[in-house]
């Protein structure tokens, strides 16, 4: 059975907790992303930042130059093992309406696919992009 | 930025899949290209649904085979914008109906009859290109 691990992308797209949205859309542009983690100075993982919270900062009006990320973010990220089959992956990108979810090496302190902040450093993410691929073979 | 038409920006041409395809196929096609959203056609060519990677994910979850046919997990619902329509206002559109992807459609605005072909897509990503190209005047 495959699994999260043989599917992911090692590494993740960080911004820092205090860059602003006109930050987050120049990395999302550069690196042809549609979501990064949000970091605090020490490095933990605050959240998340997706390109449908962008749409909304847009529709909202908001000032791109002195919106900072921490006020328009998901304070919290999705997260999935990587033993995990990708079809559990599946399950969660469906039903949390996600694209994308941080990969960890371990169930701590509990289990996947919670939706509360998690400070464990990610080892890494899956995407649908990356279900899409395994769909191909 | 956001000002510009939708046409400045709209991708061609549309990359297609036709209904009969299995996931398989419909998959290795959005690999191949690089998207996340396909126009699906009948076999006389006219528009007969959208596949979109959240509907494989959701195909995939639910245990629907590689070999199942796109028509039984495509939505056939459509989202449009006017070519002639600014990037502001297919942001709007996208936004309020939760979607990543408007095809390009004369008089289109939202949810739309495709009795013709599209002229095109355009993407949340496309915005997000636009955003980042400058700072920002939305209105």
């Amino acid at each position: 059975m495959a699994k999260v691990r043989d599917y992911m992308t090692r590494g993740v797209y960080t911004v820092d907790v205090n860059s602003t949205l006109s930050d987050v859309v120049r990395v999302m542009a550069k690196y042809r992303i549609s979501g990064v983690a949000v970091v605090s100075e020490d490095g933990d993982t605050m959240g998340v930042i997706s390109d449908t919270d962008v749409l909304d900062a847009i529709i909202k009006g908001r000032n791109f130059e002195t919106t900072k990320v921490s006020e328009v973010m998901m304070p919290f990220t999705l997260i999935i093992e990587e033993d995990a089959p990708l079809e559990e992956a599946a399950r969660v990108m469906d039903r949390e309406r996600v694209h994308r979810l941080f990969v960890v090496k371990e169930e701590k302190p509990e289990k996947a696919s919670l939706s509360k902040p998690y400070l464990q450093r990610p080892v890494g993410i899956i995407t649908s992009s990356d279900l899409v691929r395994y769909m191909a073979e | 930025m956001l000002k510009r038409k939708v046409s400045d920006f709209l991708k061609k041409p549309l990359i297609t899949v036709e209904v009969g395809m299995s996931l398989r196929d419909v998959a290795r096609v959005m690999r191949n290209e690089g998207i996340s959203g396909l126009l699906v056609v009948d076999s006389s060519g006219k528009p007969a649904g959208v596949v979109s990677d959240t509907d494989m994910v959701r195909a995939l979850s639910r245990g629907v085979s590689k070999e199942a046919k796109v028509e039984e997990i495509m939505s056939t619902s459509f989202f449009g914008i006017d070519p002639n329509a600014t990037l502001l206002e297919a942001a709007r559109v996208m936004h309020e109906n939760r979607v990543s992807r408007l095809f390009v459609v004369k008089g289109a605005e939202g949810r739309t009859e495709l009795s013709h072909m599209p002229e095109g897509i355009i993407t949340l990503s496309d915005i997000i290109s636009a955003t980042a190209q400058r700072g920002l005047s939305f209105k």
